[in-house]
């Protein structure tokens, strides 16, 4: 916890110092400076073995909330539904949702296990909005991934959030987020805009993540290797 | 010309009913029929699970890696001549080179395709089928569709694997049982390529939305093919108010 908790700190601090250094453009270093501390961090929570699997799950649920905005990105998901959902539904609903992405981001990040994440570049989008582009070789199949991160800036310039992280797929990028908003939206005009619904269906796919886990089977991505 | 060439049975049933469901248009203006395509989706997705899907884990049990990738060299050198020709269309006459190269020198030096030494020499192998050069002259996908047993499929791309049979220089030699030396291969690589993806399909089982995302990734992979270039999806949302209010 302990180190955990330093480097985030590091990385705020040069966050900091590097976005005073730069004040007129969108900070791209300090955006950079920024995933690769905090991807890392991520990443060594998985690899922590001094931590039991259910701690460790604490833990990684625990800086993914900080690194991601989890209740926007379950707004963003829903799509055009998530402007018209009532405070109650979207708090059912977000309950589900954020243990289903907690389950989905650690089954990505896992094929990273272990390995060091490199910044590689990055791009302004937008006066507060960057797309990070890093490196990472993946655990199993010891090959370079390339990994983005579309990376908000807050109105005072003190911090950060990422909104999506996109994996290459032999060229083409897979965004997270937006590859859920499109099923999220997909099944939610299917079923009338129902979120119950929705929730059962996440449910289920909790369940069926759940016993893998206790198959031992771990997920499919994870297998792959 | 050969039985394989002829039009598969049923396709012009099927294609009536894809036209009969396409009068109710869906509401999703990139997936007309929808309704259509999910039934489909869901027929295929089950004759995987209880036919396919055991025989490709079957299929894993009794090989091992190098026997799997010697099939699927061998499969995918069967094609070389196809790939050649696609090429030839699409005016990529070093690529058609490297391919007449790949398929001259894999055929002999590795023993009919099961070996891959072109690869060791530098010279990879590309893939280029009817579709894809229908894509580069300019012909529109159409609406996504899917076919029982065939899968994923677009107007264009239901064409063009017509035109594939057509194409392939492969499928005119005729010899003793070539049908079904023919039929045994194709099906030998369809089982390959099924085991090699059974984890890739076990995740997309789990998915929120499994047919979304066979559809994206089709639409997605294709125009990739075609372009022969990385497509990233268009970011089509802007950022709202509440994403930037912190």
């Amino acid at each position: 916890m302990k180190m955990f908790r330093k480097i985030g700190l590091r990385s705020l601090a040069a966050a900091a110092v590097l976005a005073a250094a730069t004040p007129a453009a969108f900070a791209d270093k300090t955006s950079e400076a920024y995933v690769q501390a905090n991807a890392n961090s991520v990443l060594k929570v998985l690899n922590d073995q001094s931590l039991s699997q259910t701690a460790r799950e604490a833990k990684f649920s625990e800086y993914m909330n900080k690194f991601a905005h989890m209740p926007t990105i379950a707004r963003r998901v829903l799509g055009v539904n998530g402007r018209s959902i009532s405070d109650p539904d979207f708090d059912r609903y977000y309950k589900t949702f954020q243990v289903y992405a907690m389950e989905v981001y650690e089954v990505h990040f896992d094929q990273f296990r272990g390995e060091e994440l490199r910044v590689v570049g990055s791009k302004d989008d937008d006066d507060r909005r960057s797309t990070v582009e890093t490196v990472i070789k993946s655990s199993q199949t010891g090959k370079d991934t390339k990994v983005y991160w579309d990376v908000l800036r807050s109105q005072d310039g003190a911090s950060y959030r990422v909104r999506d992280v996109g994996v290459d797929l032999g060229g083409s990028v897979l965004w997270l987020a937006q590859e859920q908003q499109a099923q999220f939206e997909s099944f939610l005009n299917r079923n009338n805009g129902n979120i119950d619904k929705l929730i059962g269906r996440i449910n289920v796919l909790l369940a069926d993540m759940e016993q893998r886990k206790k198959d031992g089977r771990g997920s499919a991505i994870k297998q792959n290797g | 010309m050969k039985s394989n060439m002829a039009v598969p049975p049923g396709a012009a049933s099927v294609l009536a009913v894809i036209a009969l469901s396409g009068c109710a248009s869906g509401p999703n203006p990139d997936d007309p029929y929808e309704d259509f395509n999910r039934q489909m989706f869901a027929f295929n997705d089950s004759l995987d699970k209880v036919v396919i899907e055991p025989v490709a884990h079957g299929y894993r049990v009794v090989t091992n890696e190098p026997i799997r990738e010697g099939v699927g060299n061998l499969t995918d050198n069967l094609n070389e001549p196809l790939t050649f020709v696609n090429h030839v269309l699409q005016g990529q006459i070093p690529d058609a080179g490297a391919t007449f190269g790949r398929f001259v020198l894999n055929t002999t030096i590795g023993i009919g395709g099961i070996f891959d030494p072109a690869a060791a020499m530098g010279i990879y192998r590309t893939k280029e089928d009817f579709g894809e050069t229908l894509g580069k002259w300019g012909v529109q996908p159409g609406p996504y569709l899917v076919l029982p047993f065939l899968g994923s499929s677009n107007p264009r791309d239901l064409f063009g694997k017509g035109g594939d049979i057509a194409l392939n220089p492969l499928n005119y030699p005729e010899f003793e049982s070539d049908d079904e030396i023919r039929m045994g291969v194709a099906i030998l690589g369809g089982l390959n390529a099924r085991e090699g993806v059974i984890e890739a399909i076990e995740e997309v089982r789990n998915q929120i939305d499994p047919y979304t995302t066979v559809r994206r990734l089709y639409d997605r992979t294709r125009a990739q093919d075609i372009a022969n270039a990385p497509i990233q999806p268009e970011e089509t949302e802007k950022l709202s108010e509440s994403e930037l209010d912190f």
